[in-house]
């Protein structure tokens, strides 16, 4: 950017304001301030807009245009500020009103906590998401730190880019080690940081955590961060030691856990002291709130349906709000009665937990079970080869080879898969162990892993590559023996016809119409291109998607799949983040053994949105271990029916007890397996039980609540997508750019040489979308949206080069004239945060009338050859003494407002002293004791560590000395806090009607 | 339900028009992107590698942006890297140190109809046919026509001439058929389920309701003057004599261009070579400017000498402004028939231009061309042996044929009463829409 002298110019170092005075190649800008004059780089200098009132006096006039698209910016950038949630038309999302609900509760708070525990499916990645993008919209947060289990680092950072334009940085053990060799904190190094659990809560790294400073912090999977109780002794694990230093440290603090009810009630009482420390004095004293939780509970319920009540229920509830002047006979007295039942619930506002069952609108499951008859031949070869590897996974277990064992239980799983995968890959074994045969003889090296294939190493076929050389026996014969098995079974398994792909194809021509989308899912490459091959071949059309498919191969299988094919072949890697709720027919043409894989698989289709029943077609031989597999997942755990999210921590060790089922000699025939199966119903039965007993916990009513629902749906939206898109259509076009319409989906952004070097924009033309329903349907488009680099820095253009801040235009929606229209933003800053867009027309008799701005500004047309009338500046005058009474509205309103946080903040402060207070002197009386035990006792090793201990006796009885005085300069500096009210000046013209 | 309606399209060489058939009229449609042709599309197509697609004034309006925007092979998408086989692409045009530009115009796609040879372009990996291209243009007319009836039409009469251009000697019959069928398939390819093909000269004259006399049609368009003196007698038509000149709106605007706004822009300047004065001067110049790689040390040593001027010509050029800089000299032209004052009125971002431009001064600039048509119409005149008080009526059609003095000039020399306006390019298209509805309503 390039100033002019005259130029009003704001030094970026201090703030001072000057103006350019000359201009040297050498030195840069002359600037000269109210201290005197300086050169100055032009990077750090920024240019002010001038003042209106200036600008008209000076008759210093711009383009009508310019000035239109300036406003049109400053009203998108206001809305997108201070709309209610304009994270919503930010996020490539359709949000259900409960994702709405949970983001607005959490967001009403004065600081960002809360524990989300809705269901699986629910979305509570995109809760989180919404929360941020709103938090960001209202710039609140800059720096965000996002814990997760390591294997969904990925999945988090390309759902926050996809969905909300959220670039998250993955900070793993090798780019740390990178970013922190220059001795600095390389959490520092950048603001958005997605890692992993695992890796944060090393002490190296936790103590540079906390140092680095964060406004928001996520834990997903937060039942993992834990601290128990055993008998009487508490202890944490490192994931809670590290969020118990931030709770304190951060503003915002968001725990996702899908089974907060299957934790130990002492654990989740952990949770909620990490989100609001000090909610209750002690965990007896949780306990004793929880227990009357029900009853609450209870009488929300029955105030949010209070026209089915009877009489007699009616006058019992109106007697349990006897002390609250309120008339429940009237929708605002119930209303209030539900804000009374919030702030006596304790944790209503820190836990929100939706049900699929509360939720609504969710479609049922329809499994539907075929059993594939093998003919004898086939049986017979299924269970030769079932013995083979068996009798090689026992050995294997014995000598304590567990790549073997994983080989074999993967074979295992490939024969049930289909002839061609399990044939393949033990055709690649006989090849494998033939070169071992020919090269070395008998003396094998072990650690060979050249054959890594490349692709997406959650492919499990991939992993089965890379470990299919290992061998069992190491000696000739052995081998030699193992190949001759290997080649008979191959062979045989050569000349079968394959039964199960018959029957798919059966069923599917029988049982699903032409029009139909399907999903077949697979666990193996090689099934998925043996069915791919057999489909075709029965003339339908298939796409594939895999792990081994780069990014665009597999958007652009999506997009043919949606538009033209019918049938898609799916592997587990492949799918994973993916969502096809347009189709609901799904077929497992085999079975993963672990059942969140199986729900997973399910969840890609029975998810929101979702209009039809999800039928699902299960592909089981007869007479084999895939009838007894689909028999546990079915009837045992019902995975079929309902989802099974909550029963996550359970469901953990089924895949060992199915493997046991598969290999061990003796459950084939006994009733041991009946007991592995029943043990597992009955897992599962207590843990559905637990579930219902605790719902309770989080008074979900409140976070559902219709009355709050439904005057948000009334709230229009100031600015939405349509008028962004009509904003960038303007705008491109005045500043040398284009957005057309394009054939192929979404629009197309061109940018001309000159626009592409002023915006600093990498390439010259874009695709995206600006709808987030239609940017749902295309993921592979950039989605067009406030926080996306390019809209972002369109939306800049008219505000930060040199504006037009005056101008002469015509306006249709205007009549006769002249007039003088003047636009203010009056907003409040600090904890109360509010913000109004102000739009005066003042006539030549000093009339001035007054609208808040809610809908976008027009451009309006330039007026040639006008000249600023002699009456504009009283007229500014006048307009400006109308809005200082708006400013005193909105002074009383914020300070009232900054009252009520206040007082809130000062009473959350003293808890969290109290807590603190109590904590602390609980620590001195335990290190006290044991100081006096060990002073006495004649253990060398009890001696040497009481020093230590001693020594943070003595820290902690410093810090308890000091708790008090922090408390009280924590409060004081609170109550310095000002939440003020400014008025800007954007614009103003001379204004003619149409 | 309302009717299912049917179109006519007149596909051209440079322009095309679409009449829409209903039950009880005609309508051709004002398609309005051009204020000198309101009813016409210019057959331009722009192709951008991204697979945008653009027919008409859109398609020029968009090349001003990214004509000169080229992608290098090496960092071209369309080409992957792979460790075993090097270079995959599918893009036959694959140079390693090459590249290729994003986007091209396309023109005269009618005149090809008849090559055999022209089978597809390639571009961007991409194979276009012949039909393929013609399609996008009728499919623009279509989308046009189908938002302004709310229907999806699919039926449609398209003129072709008697003979296509290319269609000759004794391979006539081969290249006519050629052409034909790859219409009738552009047809199809646009969304047209039936399709017929119609003579355009017979469709030309189905509107025309003529009483004997001589007949003096004149069109002046963008960039031609053609007379034609038609003897009509017991309505049967005879053209008795033709005549024509390369003059018409483009060369005013270049000249008002010379005149008015060269030394706005600094091309006055020393140092400024004649082709790229030449070139800026009309739209057909300047997208050659746009990629020749001789503008750009020419635009920074403008900015040089005179920074406003020099800023002022490298948005034209590079800043996306050209096709509303042209149009502003176009409109402030078409303003002086209706007043006596305009303004060239030229805003961007880097600065305004604001000219102003009388009617006395367009009738100077103007002159000398004027000069030279009413020579071919004294030609025509004298070629038939007729003097103008024997001429019936005179058809003026063409944007040009709207400047004032141009009218004056007709008038002064038939007589008011007989000159009248024809909608340029409406006449095959309204034939062609009532061969439509005779065919299907």
């Amino acid at each position: 950017m390039s100033f002019q002298t005259g130029d009003r110019v704001r030094r970026l170092a201090d703030g001072e304001k000057g103006v350019v005075t000359g201009y040297s190649r050498h030195l840069g800008c002359q600037v000269t301030f109210p201290t005197g004059s300086e050169y100055l780089d032009v990077s750090a200098i920024e240019l002010l807009p001038p003042n209106p009132e200036t600008a008209l006096r000076n008759g210093d006039l711009g383009h009508a245009e310019l000035y239109g698209l300036r406003i049109q910016a400053l009203y998108l950038r206001h809305a997108y500020r201070y709309d209610a949630l304009a994270g919503l038309s930010n996020a490539r999302i359709e949000p259900a009103l409960h994702q709405v609900m949970v983001a607005l509760s959490v967001l009403s708070k004065s600081r960002p906590r809360m524990i989300l525990a809705d269901e699986v499916g629910l979305g509570k990645t995109i809760e989180a998401g919404l929360i941020l993008k709103e938090l960001r919209a209202r710039q609140i947060v800059d720096r965000v730190l996002i814990v997760v289990p390591a294997s969904l680092q990925w999945q988090w950072q390309q759902e926050l880019r996809s969905k909300f334009n959220e670039p998250f940085e993955v900070l793993d053990g090798a780019l740390l080690k990178s970013l922190s060799r220059h001795g600095e904190n390389p959490w520092l190094r950048h603001d958005n940081v997605i890692t992993s659990l695992s890796l944060a809560r090393r002490e190296t790294h936790a103590e540079l955590i906390v140092e680095a400073g964060w406004d928001l912090v996520v834990f997903d999977e937060a039942h993992r961060v834990r601290r128990s109780l055993h008998g009487k002794r508490v202890s944490s694990t490192l994931g809670y030691q590290l969020a118990d230093e931030l709770k304190e440290a951060v503003d915002g603090m968001l725990l996702l856990t899908a089974t907060p009810m299957q934790l130990h009630p002492f654990e989740l009482y952990s949770l909620i002291e990490l989100v609001e420390p000090g909610i209750c004095d002690s965990f007896e004293q949780y306990e004793h709130n929880r227990h009357q939780l029900p009853r609450l509970a209870a009488i929300a319920k029955d105030v949010q349906r209070w026209e089915i009540l009877s009489e007699a229920q009616q006058r019992m509830l109106t007697d349990f709000f006897s002390s609250h002047r309120i008339d429940l006979y009237k929708t605002e007295g119930r209303r209030s009665a539900m804000t009374i039942l919030e702030r006596k619930h304790p944790f209503a506002r820190t836990m929100i937990r939706n049900r699929k069952a509360d939720v609504g609108g969710f479609t049922k499951r329809d499994p539907q079970f075929i059993l594939v008859q093998l003919d004898d031949d086939e049986l017979e070869l299924y269970q030769d080869i079932t013995k083979y590897l068996r009798h090689q996974y026992n050995i294997a277990q014995e000598s304590k080879q567990r790549a073997i064992g994983f080989l074999m239980v993967t074979y295992q799983k490939m024969l049930a898969s289909s002839s061609n995968a399990v044939r393949t890959a033990l055709k690649r074994r006989i090849v494998r162990l033939s070169e071992k045969h020919r090269t070395s003889g008998g003396s094998i090296d072990m650690t060979d892993n050249t054959h890594l294939s490349p692709g997406d190493p959650r492919e499990l076929s991939t992993a089965v590559e890379a470990n299919d050389y290992k061998l069992l026996s190491t000696d000739h014969t052995g081998l030699q023996g193992e190949i001759a098995v290997l080649q008979d079974l191959v062979r045989r398994l050569g000349a079968m016809r394959d039964t199960k792909a018959k029957t798919l194809v059966h069923t599917m021509l029988q049982k699903i119409p032409a029009e139909e989308k399907v999903i077949i899912f697979t666990q193996f490459l090689e099934t998925q291109t043996f069915l791919q091959q057999t489909l075709r071949h029965h003339g339908y059309e298939v796409e594939v998607f895999n792990g081994r498919m780069n990014q665009q191969q597999k958007d652009e299988a999506v997009i043919r799949f949606r538009r033209q094919s019918q049938v898609l072949i799916a592997t587990e890697a492949g799918g994973e983040g993916r969502n096809f709720q347009f189709t609901h027919v799904m077929v497992n043409y085999d079975l993963p053994w672990n059942p969140m894989k199986v729900e997973q698989r399910i969840g890609r289709l029975d998810r929101m949105g979702q209009k039809e029943d999800v039928v699902i077609y299960n592909l089981a031989c007869a007479g084999t271990i895939e009838e007894r597999i689909l028999d546990v997942l079915h009837k045992r755990i019902r995975l079929f029916e309902e989802s099974v999210g909550a029963l996550d921590p359970i469901l953990g060790t089924v895949e060992d007890d199915i493997r046991s089922l598969a290999f061990d000699e003796v459950s084939a025939t006994s009733g041991q397996s009946r007991d592995v199966e029943a043990e597992l119903e009955q897992r599962v039965r207590q843990a559905r039980m637990l579930e219902n007993e605790k719902q309770h916990l989080a008074l979900d009513p409140a976070t559902f609540r219709r009355d709050q629902a439904n005057s948000l749906v009334d709230e229009r939206i100031m600015a939405g997508p349509s008028d962004l898109q009509s904003y960038m259509e303007g705008a491109l076009r005045y500043f040398g750019g284009r957005l057309t319409h394009h054939p192929d989906g979404g629009v197309g952004i061109y940018l001309s040489q000159d626009l592409q070097r002023q915006l600093g924009a990498r390439a010259g033309s874009y695709r995206g979308v600006f709808d987030y329903r239609e940017a749902l349907e295309r993921e592979d488009l950039e989605f067009l949206a406030f926080g996306q680099k390019l809209v972002d820095s369109v939306v800049d253009l008219p505000i930060t080069i040199r504006p037009a801040v005056a101008c002469h235009r015509q306006l249709s929606n205007v009549r006769g004239g002249p007039y003088l229209e003047v636009f203010y933003a009056v907003e409040a800053d600090g904890p109360v945060r509010s913000g109004e867009f102000v739009h005066h027309l003042v006539s030549e008799d000093m009339n001035v009338s007054e609208r808040l701005v809610t809908e976008m500004p027009v451009i309006g047309e330039p007026l040639r050859g006008r000249t600023v009338p002699d009456w504009a500046l009283e007229a500014m005058e006048a307009s400006n003494i109308k809005l200082s009474e708006r400013q005193r509205d909105m002074t009383a309103r914020v300070d009232s407002h900054h009252r009520a946080w206040l007082e809130e903040e000062i009473d959350r402060t003293r808890r969290i002293y109290r807590d603190r207070d109590r904590r602390l002197r609980q620590r001195i009386a335990d290190s006290e004791a044991r100081v006096q035990k060990w002073t006495a006792s004649d253990d060398p090793r009890e001696k040497r560590i009481l020093p230590a201990v001693r020594g943070k006796l003595k820290a902690d009885q410093q810090r308890l000395s000091r708790v008090e005085e922090d408390r009280d300069s924590r409060i004081r500096q609170l109550q310095s806090k000002r939440s003020s009210v400014s008025v800007r000046v954007l614009a103003s013209a001379v204004v003619v009607g149409a | 339900m309302s009717t299912q309606l049917a179109y006519g399209i007149d596909f051209g060489t440079t322009n095309s028009s679409i009449a829409i058939a209903h039950p009880e009229r005609i309508e051709v449609l004002q398609i309005g992107e051009d204020r000198a042709m309101p009813f016409s599309l210019s057959s331009i197509l722009y192709l951008h590698r991204d697979g945008l697609r653009l027919a008409g004034a859109d398609a020029t309006d968009q090349f001003t942006i990214t004509g000169n925007q080229s992608t290098k092979c090496r960092n071209c998408a369309l080409v992957t890297r792979t460790r075993k086989f090097g270079y995959e692409t599918d893009c036959k045009q694959y140079d390693r140190r090459g590249g290729c530009l994003d986007s091209r115009l396309m023109s005269d796609l009618k005149s090809e109809l008849t090559d055999q040879s022209f089978k597809k372009t390639h571009s961007w990996a991409k194979d276009y046919e012949l039909e393929d291209l013609v399609s996008f243009v009728l499919r623009q007319l279509k989308s046009y026509a189908d938002r302004h009836t709310g229907q999806n039409v699919n039926r449609a009469v398209i003129g072709h001439p008697i003979a296509f251009v290319g269609a000759e000697g004794d391979q006539f019959d081969e290249r006519q058929g050629l052409a034909e069928n790859r219409l009738l398939d552009a047809a199809r390819r646009a969304g047209f389920k039936e399709v017929e093909l119609y003579p355009e000269p017979v469709a030309a004259v189905l509107d025309e309701v003529v009483h004997d006399g001589y007949l003096v049609a004149v069109d002046f368009g963008g960039g031609t003057f053609d007379i034609a003196v038609t003897s009509i007698s017991a309505g049967e038509g005879e053209v008795v004599s033709m005549d024509g000149a390369a003059v018409g709106g483009s060369l005013f605007d270049r000249r008002i261009f010379d005149e008015k706004v060269a030394s706005q822009l600094g091309l006055h300047l020393q140092g400024v070579p004649n082709w790229f004065r030449r070139g800026l001067s009309s739209l057909e110049g300047y997208k050659h400017l746009l990629t020749d790689q001789r503008t750009f040390p020419i635009l920074n040593e403008l900015q040089r000498a005179d920074h406003r001027a020099g800023s002022l010509v490298r948005s034209i050029v590079t800043g996306g402004q050209a096709y509303s800089f042209y149009k502003a000299i176009e409109r402030a032209k078409i303003e002086l028939s209706r007043s006596e004052l305009s303004y060239i009125d030229f805003r961007s971002p880097q600065g305004d231009l604001s000219v102003e431009l009388s009617r006395a001064e367009l009738d100077r600039i103007v002159a000398p061309c004027l000069q030279i048509v009413e020579e071919q119409i004294m030609k025509a005149l004298d070629k038939a042996r007729i003097g103008p008080e024997q001429v019936t009526a005179v058809l003026r059609t063409g944007g040009s044929s709207r400047l004032g003095a141009f009218v004056e000039m007709l008038e002064l020399f038939f007589g008011a009463e007989k000159v009248q306006e024809r909608e340029a390019f409406t006449t095959v298209a309204y034939g062609l829409g009532v061969v439509a509805q005779e065919t299907w309503l």
